[in-house]
């Protein structure tokens, strides 16, 4: 009778431990799926413009984390949890940043196309002015600079 | 009037302006030659002083340094693999077990050098650790190797 509860114990914690197993798994899997999803809206948001260098360096961050429950589970996996939670928690943070960042560099790539355009119709109006106007402009600054200029005869330089 | 020479230059400096202002914008959203880097650096983070014997079982310290400069965000995975003269190349990752998983995700022209802490499982002579790094590829939804890849030989002993 003692043998067969003993033995009952046994079967029951190796259970428990597949079990446990089996979580800390799916817990690793899950985020390191997260953080794919979240890196493919990165690389969307950047392509709107937008700087993502804090969310990257977070989800490196949070790599590390995985990274870290991975070796901390190699010994004592009950201790493994808290550092996927953790990356879990970082990654949602990312997830939630996304949308302003995504405005945010919207709003940056339409000024440098604003700006680009100004400058380059800056410099289309200066270049039809100095077409049109060169001239006369040419010709005010000389008499305004050569004004007080007097003609005078030469002496003994008749032709 | 003045000289139609002098106009034309006039107008020719113009538009160069115009046109350098331009290719700045075009060229600073591209990239001509873009790539990836990885690097192993020895425990006291130079190229050297490499551990070339170690114990099984025993930990000890690299660091490890990857750059990108593919013109946007990637996603890499570094796999820490031990062989012995299995093949690895440009075209082919090596055949062996994953002992280490390190991943990050890095901007443009952003760098990483972190320090990694190893241990060899098993002792052998003339092992061959070897760092490859691979890239998420978001067509297919997974890692594909880059074809860029560290390796390490060095000899495990048995823990006395």
């Amino acid at each position: 009778m003692k043998k067969a509860k003993q033995s009952l114990l046994l079967v029951l914690l190796l259970t428990l431990s597949i079990f446990i197993h089996a979580d800390l798994a799916s817990a690793q899997s899950q985020v390191l799926t997260d953080i794919q999803n979240s890196f493919l809206k990165l690389r969307y948001a950047e392509q709107q413009g937008a700087n993502v260098t804090l969310q990257a360096n977070l989800l490196t961050k949070a790599l590390q984390l995985v990274q870290q429950g991975d070796m901390v589970n190699r010994t004592s996996p009950s201790l493994t949890s808290p550092y996927y939670q953790q990356a879990e928690q970082i990654v949602q943070s990312v997830n939630s940043q996304i949308n302003q960042t995504i405005i945010e560099g919207r709003a940056h790539q339409q000024a440098e196309i604003i700006n680009l355009s100004l400058y380059l119709g800056l410099l289309s109006t200066l270049s039809i002015l100095t077409y049109f106007y060169s001239d006369k402009v040419f010709w005010r600054l000389w008499l305004h600079y050569h004004a007080k200029w007097s003609v005078a005869r030469r002496n003994g330089n008749k032709r | 009037m003045i000289d139609e020479q002098i106009k034309g230059v006039l107008i020719a400096v113009m538009l160069l302006l115009a046109l350098m202002g331009a290719a700045q914008y075009y060229y600073s959203h591209i990239t001509q030659e873009p790539f990836p880097e990885l690097g192993t650096l020895g425990p006291n983070m130079k190229i050297g002083d490499y551990p070339t014997q170690v114990v099984a079982g025993q930990n000890f310290t690299l660091y490890l340094y990857v750059g990108n400069h593919e013109g946007h965000v990637e996603y890499y995975e570094v796999l820490v693999k031990l062989g012995n003269s299995s093949n690895v190349n440009e075209n082919t990752s090596l055949s062996a077990p994953v002992l280490y998983t390190f991943g990050m995700v890095l901007t443009n022209n952003q760098t990483y050098l972190e320090p990694i802490t190893i241990s060899i499982p098993h002792a052998g002579n003339n092992l061959r650790l070897v760092l490859e790094l691979w890239m998420f590829n978001a067509t297919t939804d997974s890692f594909t190797y880059t074809g860029i890849y560290n390796q390490l030989w060095m000899n495990v002993t048995s823990p006395i």
